[in-house]
């Protein structure tokens, strides 16, 4: 048997793993774009569907199986009838099984954003002008990063030490985290929901969060020294005896600055190019989700550059707009304002930050400072300053590629059955690349699952998708990882706990008087969030903030479906230890 | 309050006639300092009416006294708190005899055969003063992580039907456990009425990925050092009796299997009442006839969910050896790596007890309690004949822990049962944990559906004294004369799933 998977990512990384040790009989080629892989290294379990994810960056030569070959390629197409694999490069794979882990890139702002001035400069015609034009437009992309995969985030940390005012656009699970990960720079954050994280939060929880933020950024501007690393601290903070597992994440941590460092940290020149030189903005070659804990990485390399004068790190939001335009600030003047900062960060050995430099001088005939900070221009018509513009509004499969004969869903990924199949039944498809639509269905299978694109479930898929193309799902109970859904994240240094159904998906069809939900924060040493959603006194779902210790029972309640109605909101009430009673 | 009695500074009765249809007493063994807690509570509950929350432990030992076939009392130990049906560290024997004695899951809890177990060695604080987080990280790394990637401990379908039926001898002939381990379990690991295929489907589905597994809440696995020795006999019998000696305690049970077992049979219960005419005074309370097909039913699975949980302490205390041995660059023989006991503390069992001077043959349910057999009894083993039976109480985590042993009074008393944890700590932040309930009405995120919301009410009281300490509760134990002290460990480090 030939087996081919496509991807280096989480999916991908795990789902040749599992093949290689499920089936030593058969060759398992792994196409990765990238020749540094991600796996998954260390899971801590929180409880039974709920793990805590460590994602290690390997080298393409280093997964240890003799049944497995690497192919350093981007997958170009298929050819379902002739059962072949084809590369960019010609090169031809055939497979008798293929399995498309292929991620998803990120989702850009439409290209009128960055369109220089259009009224203005429409009568001039002159080659000079259009040149012009296009050396801002790609002045003004050098300081707009797109956060979402592990090139992005090395080339953020490079950029971090110069940056005095950033805007952070979007608000899913990487701008949360990358709110909580910037310190030390005035952040305005833009979103175009009401309320912050909308991806996983309503608003009491979002509510709760926002004032986490905003106490932390106060006692951050009292300790005035702008590298106050919450994170860490709070990782102090708790009692000294989980020793092991502070340990741990920190021995990951630096294993995975190691290895940035050593291999993956300064990308090649030429992968930078493409990304800002080329006005539709999409590298070819798309690097890794960024995993969790990336953010990490961010105060390491701010750190690193030993930046004394920065900011003093509030972090300001706006609320339901998006952006409309980006300029370059026109320096009336001609007094430079931000040069210092782009001095500094022209010093920095990245390939970016000095062609950035470049391309300003080129264009910046009329600007004095060479290229300056941005201008953005929100739908409400208010204008923000920023020296970084930083990007992270979402992601989209990255299947081109693919062949229309297999299908897809709405949202852009390959319809795969409960065997992570797709329509033609000797492709599979996992991770972002795959839509799964079983969750909920009207066959009762997996009520408290649904499908969200998270580093987790790409895990998870992976594994199973590996396991039901050797064929031996049924024996390895893979599957359980889609009983129930459930996500664990950091946020300001917080445990953020999802589990089931917990903002009420797929019950709008309940009647009012059927659902139900109870809140409760409490205060203390450290301050706890926690909301369970009940439908006809079965627990659908919850969101627990900060150490609750609440996952394991709430996840319990979930699978059994036990009738607690009864208790009413003492459920939540803290004298009654909840994971006692149902012990 | 009139229906409450001290007999002892320890113990108090709750008479007849205390909650409708009383068949026995209640018992339940508090000291002054705790007594004020579960008064409190009943009291609370008496106040805002009868009408939803939790109900008070109290009044759950005195619902419990209300079910057909419960034998002498229903007793309440030291670190009784509120639980599902039955307040957990309750004890209840019925009467097997009897044709209406009834089983009920809530008497065993959800997370059955949670239990604890206590591996010695022959290391010194001092040993693993200076590797103590190496240590600590050695045992986490060495937990296996579950589904499909290489843990350590690799299952399938069929070997979990294996396990479920085989226990600990299971774990043995996959070289996951020693021999002697056994010896030192109740039941020597295995649950012989033990059937598979009277498990449900999902709950083998939910255990697959568990095996191995520590689980998350008031789980833990901990290294420990002996603090103080009470009975040098006892100690030196159990090979634990040097203080600062290094020893492993885990704490751990049935996980998600185990939670499904007691759902399904809840399920299967309430419909079994009704055909019945079993009328009870709490819907948790919901339970069988013994010699019904739902209670069969039950007692099979509960002791294949017993013996799930065996191979689950067996696999973790092969991970401790093997990152001990590792970490000291030994053996796990050569380290005295040796099982003292394990206790079970959520399960049922079939036990001969004397009643009234007749020896009869009952169905112990033990809920967050401990069995504590006196020296002498003929289910323990050989070399605990002299000292009585080892009892282990876990400390919630981070405190200390207690090696207690059982004697005749308990025996007489308790159904040779004693108390099992810490009990309640109740608020733990203390009086800084002040609750702040948010109304969202209209706020869900699901825009379409309007989710009724409601705060909880509730009184915060400021106890000054709001932690059940497990001191308090073990002397109680050891003054009531249930149990005796033995030995006291103090935790070095706690590793948690």
């Amino acid at each position: 048997m030939k087996i081919v998977v496509i991807g280096g990512g989480v999916a991908g990384v795990c789902c040749a793993e599992e093949l290689c040790r499920l089936r030593p009989q058969d060759s398992v080629a792994l196409v990765s774009a990238s020749r540094v892989l991600k796996g998954v290294s260390v899971v801590a379990r929180l409880s039974r569907c709920l793990e805590e994810l460590a994602l290690v960056e390997k080298r393409l030569d280093e997964l240890p199986y003799p049944n497995l070959t690497l192919v350093q390629g981007v997958a170009a197409g298929i050819d379902p009838e002739a059962k072949t694999l084809l590369l960019a490069s010609g090169e031809r794979l055939p497979y008798d099984t293929l399995c498309i882990c292929a991620g998803a890139r990120p989702k850009q702002l439409p290209a009128a954003v960055f369109a220089a001035d259009g009224t203005e400069q429409q009568q001039q015609q002159q080659q000079q002008q259009q040149q012009q034009q296009h050396a801002e437009e790609a002045a003004v992309r050098q300081r707009v990063l797109t956060i979402r995969d592990t090139d992005s985030v090395a080339r953020l940390a490079a950029r971090l030490p110069g940056c005095r005012r950033a805007v952070v656009v979007g608000n899913g699970g990487i701008a949360l985290e990358l709110i909580s990960g910037l310190r030390g720079v005035e952040v305005t954050w833009v979103m175009r929901h009401g309320h912050i994280g909308d991806a996983f939060f309503d608003l009491d929880a979002a509510q709760f969060l926002l004032e986490e933020l905003q106490h932390q950024r106060r006692l951050e501007a009292q300790a005035n020294d702008g590298l106050w690393e919450g994170q860490q601290l709070a990782g102090e903070q708790r009692h000294g005896m989980h020793c092991g597992q502070q340990q741990r994440r920190q021995q990951q941590q630096r294993r995975q600055q190691q290895q940035l460092q050593a291999g993956a940290l300064p990308p090649p020149a030429q992968q930078q190019q493409p990304a800002a030189g080329s006005p539709g903005g999409v590298a070819p070659v798309l690097g890794h989700a960024v995993g969790p804990r990336w953010v990490q990485q961010l105060q390491a390399g701010s750190r690193g550059a030993g930046d004394a004068a920065v900011g003093r790190g509030g972090v300001q939001l706006e609320y339901g707009v998006e952006v409309a335009r980006i300029q370059l600030m026109r320096q009336q003047d001609g007094t430079a304002a931000p040069a210092a900062a782009l001095q500094q960060q022209g010093d920095q050995p990245d390939g970016a930050a000095s062609e950035g430099r470049g391309s300003g001088c080129i264009g910046g005939g009329g600007g004095g400072g060479g290229g300056g900070a941005l201008l953005l221009t929100l739908t409400n018509g208010k204008q923000l300053q920023a020296d970084l513009v930083l990007l992270a509004i979402g992601v989209t499969p990255a299947l081109e590629w693919v062949p229309p004969s297999l299908q897809q869903s709405e949202d852009g990924g390959l319809r795969v059955n409960r065997h992570m199949q797709s329509s033609d039944p000797s492709i599979y498809a996992a991770g972002d690349s795959a839509a799964c639509e079983w969750g909920g269905d009207e066959s009762g299978a997996a009520p408290h699952w649904f499908q969200m694109r998270l580093w987790s479930q790409a895990r998870s898929m992976g594994v199973y998708a590996a396991h039901c193309m050797a064929g031996v799902q049924e024996q390895t109970g893979a599957d359980m990882a889609f009983e129930l859904f459930t996500h664990v994240t950091r946020f300001l240094g917080r445990k953020v706990v999802l589990l089931g159904l917990y903002n009420g998906q797929r019950l709008q069809g309940e009647p009012v008087g059927d659902l139900v939900t109870y809140s409760r924060v409490t205060e203390g040493p450290e301050r706890t969030f926690v909301r369970v959603l009940l439908l006809r006194g079965r627990v659908q779902g919850a969101v627990l903030i900060g150490d609750t210790d609440l996952e394991e029972v709430f996840e319990n309640l979930i699978m059994d479906q036990l009738d607690v109605g009864a208790y009413g909101p003492a459920l939540l009430d803290p004298d009654f230890e909840l994971d006692h009673v149902f012990d | 309050m009139g229906f409450i009695e001290q007999l002892s500074p320890y113990h108090y009765r709750v008479a007849q006639g205390f909650v409708p249809g009383m068949k026995v007493p209640g018992v339940f063994y508090v000291n002054d300092r705790l007594k004020g807690l579960l008064f409190e509570e009943l009291q609370a509950y008496c106040q805002r009416g009868e009408h939803g929350g939790f109900l008070p432990a109290v009044k759950q030992i005195a619902n419990v006294a209300a079910l057909p076939g419960i034998v002498k009392k229903s007793i309440a130990l030291p670190d009784v708190h509120s639980g599902y049906g039955f307040a957990i560290g309750n004890v209840a024997a019925f009467d097997m005899s009897h044709p209406e004695a009834v089983v009920s899951p809530g008497g065993v809890g959800f997370d059955i055969n949670c239990g604890v177990r206590l591996i010695r060695t022959n290391l010194t604080e001092a040993d693993i003063t200076d590797v103590r987080e190496q240590l600590a990280q050695a045992l986490f790394d060495h937990i296996p992580v579950g589904v499909g990637s290489q843990g350590i401990i690799p299952t399938t379908a069929k070997d979990l039907e294996e396990a479920l039926e085989m226990g600990m001898d299971w774990s043995l002939r996959e070289g996951y456990s020693w021999a002697e381990d056994k010896e030192h379990c109740e039941e020597y690991g295995r649950m012989l009425n033990a059937d598979p295929s009277k498990v449900s489907a999902r709950a083998k589905k939910r255990g697959l990925p568990q095996m191995g597994t520590l689980g998350a809440g008031n789980h833990y696995a901990e290294i420990q050092v002996v603090d103080e020795v009470f009975d040098r006999v006892a100690a030196r019998k159990m090979g634990i009796d040097q203080v600062g000696q290094v020893c492993i305690m885990i704490h751990s049970g049935s996980r998600g299997l185990g939670h499904q077992v007691a759902t399904d049979a809840l399920v299967a219960m309430e419909k079994a009442m009704a055909r019945d005419g079993i009328i009870t005074n709490d819907r948790q309370l919901a339970c069988a006839r013994i010699n019904s097909q739902e209670g069969q039913d039950y007692l099979t699975a509960m002791a294949c969910a017993a013996n799930y949980a065996w191979v689950n302490r067996s696999s973790m205390t092969f991970l401790c050896r093997q990152a001990f041995a590792k970490m000291f660059n030994s053996t796990p023989d050569d380290l005295d790596m040796h099982v003292v006991y394990d206790v079970s503390h959520n399960i049922a069992k079939v036990e001969e007890h004397l009643v009234d001077g007749q020896l009869k043959t009952l169905l112990v349910h033990r809920k967050g309690s401990t069995r504590a057999f006196p020296p002498h009894h003929p289910l323990i083993p050989v070399d605990y004949q002299l000292t009585g039976q080892p009892v282990l109480i876990g400390g919630t985590m981070g405190t200390c822990s207690y090696v207690l042993t059982g004697t005749e009074k308990g025996m007489e008393e308790t159904f040779g049962s004693t108390c099992h944890g810490a009990g309640r700590a109740r608020s733990r932040n203390n009086s800084r944990n002040k609750l702040d309930y948010q109304h969202v009405l209209d706020a869900l995120k699901t825009k379409g559906i309007a989710i009724r919301v409601a705060s909880p009410k509730l009184v915060m009281e400021e106890a000054p004294e709001s932690y059940k300490d497990v001191s308090e509760v073990v002397d109680t134990c050891h003054s009531a004369g249930i149990s005796k002290k033995a030995v006291k460990l103090r935790p070095v480090a706690v590793v948690k799933g």
